[in-house]
């Protein structure tokens, strides 16, 4: 124990207040005060001024709010909470392919590109993109098993909620074309009730998300031409011949 | 996913006394809401970017502060809270520590004036006296030192006792 002069017990206030002292750093002070008028009645004041912030920092108040603000608080918050876009780059014949998943399944695969665009592409849909091998690998495995000629459909989920209620009829009577087989345009939109929607047909096909797994790459012109392909011709010749779809004689 | 499930275990954790420190800070329920639903929400956007083991709770500390200072500052001049500091400890405290009036008017006033404190000063003694933290934890949490931390509560101390130095050794007697 040590002896302490005025200053020092002067030092010591903020710590007591706070309440950081050791209980031997406090017994030192007592023993100041036993013998000095002065700092004992200034310790008394600090004392008050402790008593009193104990006052407030056991407020029933503040502890009443918050228990009754949190359930909502926190319904609120997990709804607010952007959907995770789980993303990562797969090697696949047809190049690399930069897949998306969310908590719902399949939301984006995208021929080449480069991992900003996919990181710009979920921001526009409200989503927070992170780099996640493993979110994504079991949609990796079905497509090597796919261009392995070991999977004619796939199972996994697949989210269409960043699409348009039009563009997700299109892409769901897509889904329905077997293996290797071909439709049109006019065959989709005769399959959605929209005979005369043909165009517009074109254009959701053309913003597939999904590519490959709503295969798109199936669709042709009435014509027997093989129409267009958002990856590239090559790649829809590449999968229809994987397919071993009867290849339109029209060629482009 | 597994990254969700924990997100959420820490929203459950943590919710609580991170919207009691905000409550504290800005004085408004409504306020204090939407402050604690931005601190999760930017908790939730850095979260799979958080490498190692990190101390969760002086990080939720730190985005609460920041986020907590700014509506502070940009608080219109002239548009200071009133009423809700009323019902803020002052009215609820229980006997003991209310016996006299005259004890229940210092409550308000020493809790009106940490709020006029410094922001650095009053954040620190905030979140050491009335949220127990640790002088690491508020270095971490405010993006000082230990020391400056320690600084700052004391400093903070030193202002209320001079700022109520007739009133306490009334009191006191």
């Amino acid at each position: 124990m040590k002896d302490l002069s005025c200053d020092e017990v002067m030092e010591r206030v903020p710590a007591l207040v706070i309440g950081d002292l050791t209980p031997l750093e406090q017994q030192e002070i007592s023993l100041h005060t036993a013998i000095c008028a002065e700092c004992a009645q200034e310790i008394d004041a600090c004392c008050v001024l402790s008593e009193t912030l104990d006052s407030l920092a056991e407020s029933e108040s503040i502890q009443a709010r918050a228990v009754a603000a949190l359930p909502g608080l926190r319904d609120r918050l997990l709804a607010a909470l952007p959907g995770r876009a789980a993303y990562d780059r797969l090697d696949s014949p047809v190049g690399p392919l930069w897949v998306v998943v969310s908590e719902r399944g399949l939301c984006r695969v995208a021929f080449g590109g480069t991992e900003e665009e996919t990181v710009e592409w979920a921001g526009r849909v409200g989503m927070e993109p992170v780099r996640d091998p493993g979110a994504v690998r079991p949609y990796a495995e079905e497509l090597d098993e796919y261009f392995a000629g070991r999977r004619r459909a796939f199972d996994l989920p697949v989210d269409l909620s960043a699409v348009s209620a039009f563009a997700r009829r299109v892409l769901e009577a897509t889904a329905r074309i077997p293996f290797g087989r071909l439709a049109s345009y006019r065959d989709i939109a005769r399959a959605i009730g929209k005979p005369g929607a043909t165009r517009a047909v074109g254009n959701a096909l053309g913003d597939n998300p999904v590519p490959i797994i709503v295969p798109c790459h199936r669709i042709v012109r009435s014509n027997g031409a093989i129409g267009g392909y958002t990856g590239g011709l090559d790649i829809k010749w590449r999968l229809l011949t994987l397919e071993g779809a009867s290849l339109p004689v029209g060629g482009q | 996913m597994i990254e969700t499930v924990t997100f959420e275990e820490l929203v459950d954790r943590h919710q609580g006394e991170i919207y009691a420190y905000l409550l504290r800070m800005v004085r408004d329920d409504g306020e204090a809401q939407d402050l604690c639903q931005d601190v999760f929400l930017r908790a939730y956007r850095a979260f799979g970017d958080l490498e190692g083991a990190p101390n969760f709770r002086a990080w939720l500390y730190r985005i609460a502060t920041n986020l907590a200072l700014n509506a502070i500052r940009h608080r219109r001049s002239g548009e200071r809270v009133t009423g809700a500091l009323a019902s803020v400890g002052v009215t609820s405290v229980d006997d003991d520590h209310a016996e006299t009036l005259g004890h229940r008017e210092l409550l308000g006033r020493v809790e009106e004036a940490i709020g006029t404190l410094p922001l650095k000063q009053r954040v620190a003694f905030t979140q050491r006296r009335f949220l127990g933290l640790s002088y690491a934890e508020i270095a971490a949490a405010t993006g000082s030192t230990e020391e400056g931390a320690r600084a700052n509560v004391y400093q903070a101390v030193r202002k209320l006792r001079t700022q109520f130095s007739a009133e306490l050794n009334e009191v006191g007697i």
